[in-house]
């Protein structure tokens, strides 16, 4: 569609008579208002969130933003552009020139060219590029345009053509390849999510490093404590130093239904996909940016969710629901505190597994801490929450490594246990669950986020990346659900609770900002607004400057309409050499004499006194008032025949 | 072509033969200010100092058997009385006698015009316009072949007088020589090792001849159509939005009579628009003043006019 415009307004000065006499000036207005332009579409391609893509989007625009200078040129009176438009420093010596009066050579260049490169760079870019009718369609179009040029010679088209092709075949490539660099690093910075696996850093030393910057903020409902714990996903196989779940894979995933309670949609969280009333459930909103297929934080015991803009949701059995949503930016309210989980019960054999490298020495803890398998849930939770307040230390400085056999060394967990007794939240909640499993007890590794830091200023809590966390599920087979036990020492939120830096804080309110406006944005009723006053603004300035464009355009119609001379007109046998000679030469200017545009055509023509002949000749009889020599006609007529036919073998 | 039509071609390749042995590559322009002196008209060439101006008009001069040469170097306290002419009462018959100034000879180097006050530019306007000079009272015809070469410096602006627009009407043509090549200044430089060839230049036509040159030029032939386009040329520049002063019928005349020069020294009996085209920028454009918006946004009157020629359809 807009391509559509675009090739209206460069071929529609073919057309229409109507030009303009631009000054330098109004090219300078041109080039101010097409920065703008890629300034603003720049900008706008930022705020959608696309970081990685900004660029080649920024560049499939790029031929729809240079429209006014395309204009500029194709209905100006000049051919090409001073190059003093787009440099700061050519106008200076412009300037300066003028001042001294100095003679001055403006070079100049012609857009079109650059607006055809553009349009080329975004069309490959384009979704349609990897079509089977892109690279003939391109083809075609290089090849019209070399027709055009006047280089009309079909059989050197061929392997240009041909070239062409191969080049166009090699930048597609090397573009995939660079397409998929750049996707697999946006993959990697995001941290792409797996629900079937995590990596811990048990048994690799150095200081952990996470992001300080804000991924989700959450306002409880009024009166209500917001949840400690947000889990994103749990997984129940502990291998090396990695978190997996077995024997499960994407397909897990079911989508949730939805239940209207009171005129308002709610997806249900629970595993039996039970409704309950979500006026007795306290809630909290979350807001955040999303991907498809990210992990939401919910609280363990999560019920419902409402009001998120969402193509839908998914869980698996293992309780993490990810989401597909609407738009970058998602919010909505989370009903939790309900008598029910999102997980499946615990399965037989998979939630009791400890590795053979592990089973010593938390055999060894477990006789130490005097628990029997058998004992009560309670009385076991108790038992490790004093054992790990007491006795562990926490720290963000990892020192414990992973010995490289596990046959003769000892595994980071058991170092951790025995003489380390320091480490993060991931020792804690593995050997807490490792240690719970052994005590009869079926138990998850938890991983998510901590709710820790309130915000002051707007109420509510924030998220951070460094408030990501690891805990346990464990299975209370009472009350028949999973309840999150967190056998981290709880000074751990104090070691990492301090005033963001001012950078950060910048960056937390542009964060804010952003997700703000795009959720403003994104509702329904202001969608409308926002795009009707968008367009309001647009067609007032569209009729500003086409009202200003209508006051100056001039007719070219008198210029290029005969001179107005009524009077006898000679027409000599060269006339009619005119139509063959246009497929050499291209149009003829209206400008330039008929004389020297054929006189153009000596590099094609063998044999040069011919034409100098008659076209002496032709000026003779055209021009020269006293009527001609009958002998001089026959001589012309007889010269225009010859070079037609020389024409007609070129 | 008959024997009058050789010796015409023949007489005016010599005259430029000559003169262009001295200037050394600008043929184009030597032979326009050959045509214009043809044409009867006069020269102003603005040009940076030291681009060969005085040497173009001694050199015509010299080639000229019989011509008179004469310069003025024009300054702020330069009189009318100085180009003139003065009558000084002779003691001996108590009668006023007429010193005829300068401006009584063939050809008239106007070195640096725009230096001199409006009055004494406007002496030589009349003597320029009207061949003749009103000294006191009395008309004093000025010779048939009267040629007027002046220069102007485009860089100075101080301590000069602009020449008014009547004045730049009166000129048929204005030009620049430039600079020329590097491989033409080394022959320029070459040539003047010993002497100057100047002075070494012979007279190659006669006085007589030149006026017979004038003649031809105004027998040589210029169809209606082409007489029709140079006025549409000209008159395309009134109206122009850009330009606040056109040019008066007067261009369209010297256009005429420039380009019939010209196909003189092309050996030719008649106008072509190519000959119009080449020359139109240098009889139209000094004529007329810009707009002051186009002249602030760097538009020129030369640009101007090679625009009216692109876009005005030439006969074909």
């Amino acid at each position: 569609m807009l391509g559509l415009i675009l090739a209206l307004v460069v071929e529609g000065r073919h057309w229409t008579r109507i030009r303009w006499d631009f000054e330098d000036e109004a090219c300078g207005k041109a080039w101010q208002i097409t920065s703008i332009g890629i300034v603003l579409a720049a900008v706008l391609i930022w705020l959608d969130g696309s970081r990685y893509t900004a660029l080649p989007s920024l560049l499939s625009w790029l031929p729809a933003l240079i429209i006014p200078m395309q204009f500029i040129q194709s209905y100006g009176m000049r051919e090409a552009m001073p190059i003093s438009v787009f440099s700061f420093l050519a106008r200076r010596r412009r300037e300066r020139s003028r001042r001294f009066g100095l003679i001055e050579e403006t070079s100049s260049f012609n857009f079109g060219n650059a607006l055809f490169a553009v349009t080329m760079v975004a069309a490959s870019l384009g979704s349609k590029s990897s079509s089977a009718l892109f690279l003939p369609g391109l083809l075609l179009l290089g090849g019209w345009m070399l027709m055009s040029k006047g280089h009309g010679r079909p059989l050197l088209l061929v392997p240009v053509l041909m070239l062409a092709g191969l080049m166009a075949l090699g930048g597609r490539y090397a573009l995939e390849k660079a397409e998929e660099w750049i996707g697999n690093s946006a993959s990697q910075m995001r941290g792409n999510f797996d629900p079937n696996f995590v990596s811990t850093l048990i048994g690799t030393a150095g200081a952990i490093q996470q992001s300080e910057d804000i991924v989700w903020r959450l306002k409880p409902a009024e009166k209500s404590a917001p949840p400690r714990l947000l889990r994103t996903a749990s997984f129940n196989n502990f291998l090396g130093a990695n978190w997996r779940n077995q024997r499960l894979d994407n397909t897990d995933f079911t989508d949730l239904d939805t239940r209207l309670i009171g005129g308002e949609a709610y997806y249900l969280l629970g595993k039996n996909g039970s409704a309950q009333n979500p006026a007795a459930l306290p809630h909290f909103t979350l807001r955040g940016t999303a991907a498809a297929e990210s992990p939401l934080p919910l609280p363990g015991d999560s019920a419902m969710l409402r009001g998120f803009a969402l193509d839908g949701v998914e869980r698996n059995s293992f309780g993490t629901v990810r989401v597909f949503p609407k738009h970058p930016v998602i919010d909505g309210a989370v009903f939790w505190k309900g008598d029910t989980n999102p997980e499946m019960p615990p399965i037989e054999n998979e939630d009791f597994q400890i590795p053979r490298s592990e089973r010593e020495i938390i055999g060894i803890t477990l006789t130490e801490l005097g628990i029997t398998p058998g004992r009560p849930l309670r009385d076991q939770l108790a038992i490790l929450r004093t054992f790990f307040h007491r006795d562990f230390r926490y720290t963000r400085e990892l020192t414990i490594l992973q010995p490289n056999s596990r046959i003769t060394g000892r595994s980071a967990i058991n170092r951790f246990l025995t003489d380390s007794r320091a480490g993060h939240c991931e020792y804690f909640a593995t050997s807490a669950v490792l240690l719970l499993r052994a005590g009869g007890i079926p138990a998850r590794y938890a991983t998510g986020f901590a709710v820790m830091e309130r915000d002051a200023e707007r109420g509510g809590y924030v998220i951070r990346g460094t408030h990501g966390h690891a805990w346990c599920r464990v299975w209370d087979q009472n009350a028949g659900i999973w309840i999150d036990f967190d056998p981290t020492p709880p000074d751990w939120l104090g070691s990492i609770s301090h005033k963001p830096r001012l950078s950060q804080r910048f960056n937390d309110q542009i964060k804010r900002l952003r997700e703000d406006f795009f959720l403003w944005r994104n509702r329904s009723e202001n969608r409308i607004a926002v795009s009707l006053v968008m367009f309001m603004m647009g067609l007032a300035m569209t009729a500003f400057i086409v009202k200003r464009l209508w006051r100056s355009r001039r007719r070219v119609e008198a210029a290029h309409r005969a001179t107005g001379y009524d009077g006898p007109v000679t027409r000599t046998p060269l006339h009619a050499l005119e139509p063959r000679a246009r497929k050499h030469l291209g149009e003829r200017p209206p400008g330039e004499p008929f004389a020297r545009w054929l006189a153009r055509l000596r590099p094609v023509l063998s044999n040069k006194n011919t034409l100098d002949e008659a076209i002496a000749l032709h000026q003779r009889q055209r021009f020269d008032p006293k009527p001609p020599l009958p002998a001089d006609q026959e001589r012309l007529a007889h010269l225009a025949a010859e070079l037609e036919a020389r024409l007609k073998g070129v | 072509m008959g024997a009058a039509a050789m010796s015409i071609a023949e007489t005016s390749a010599r005259l430029e033969s000559a003169v262009c042995s001295v200037v050394r590559g600008q043929p184009e322009i030597v032979r326009r200010v050959l045509a214009c002196m043809i044409a009867g008209g006069h020269v102003l060439l603005e040009d940076f100092p030291g681009t060969g101006k005085t040497t173009l008009a001694k050199a015509i001069a010299k080639t000229i058997g019989g011509a008179v040469f004469k310069r003025v170097q024009f300054t702020p306290d330069l009189l009318p009385s100085d180009i003139l002419g003065i009558s000084v009462l002779d003691p001996r018959t108590q009668e006023f006698r007429f010193h005829p100034g300068p401006v009584f000879t063939d050809i008239l180097l106007a070195d640096e015009i725009n230096r001199a006050s409006p009055r004494t530019q406007s002496a030589l306007l009349e003597a320029m316009g009207e061949r003749q000079a009103t000294i006191e009272g009395f008309r004093h015809d000025l010779d048939g072949l009267f040629f007027v070469i002046a220069t102007q410096n485009p860089v100075e602006f101080r301590g000069t007088y602009p020449l008014p627009e009547a004045q730049m009407d009166r000129f048929m043509m204005q030009c620049s020589l430039g600079y020329v090549s590097a491989a033409e200044e080394s022959a320029i430089l070459a040539d003047q090792m010993e002497s100057h060839p100047v002075d070494c230049l012979e007279p190659v036509v006669t006085r007589e001849e030149i006026l017979e040159l004038m003649a031809s030029a105004r027998r040589v032939r210029f169809s209606d159509e082409l007489r029709h386009y140079v006025v549409t040329l000209v008159a395309a520049t009134r109206g122009h939005p850009k330009i606040q002063l056109a040019a008066s019928p007067r261009a369209s005349l010297a256009l005429m009579k420039v380009t019939q020069a010209l196909a003189v020294f092309e050996g030719r009996d008649f106008v072509s628009p190519e000959l119009i085209q080449s020359v139109a920028a240098d009889v139209i454009a000094h004529r007329m003043l810009l707009a002051p918006e186009a002249k602030y946004s760097g538009a020129s009157t030369r640009q101007i006019v090679a625009d009216l020629i692109e876009n005005t359809p030439v006969p074909v």
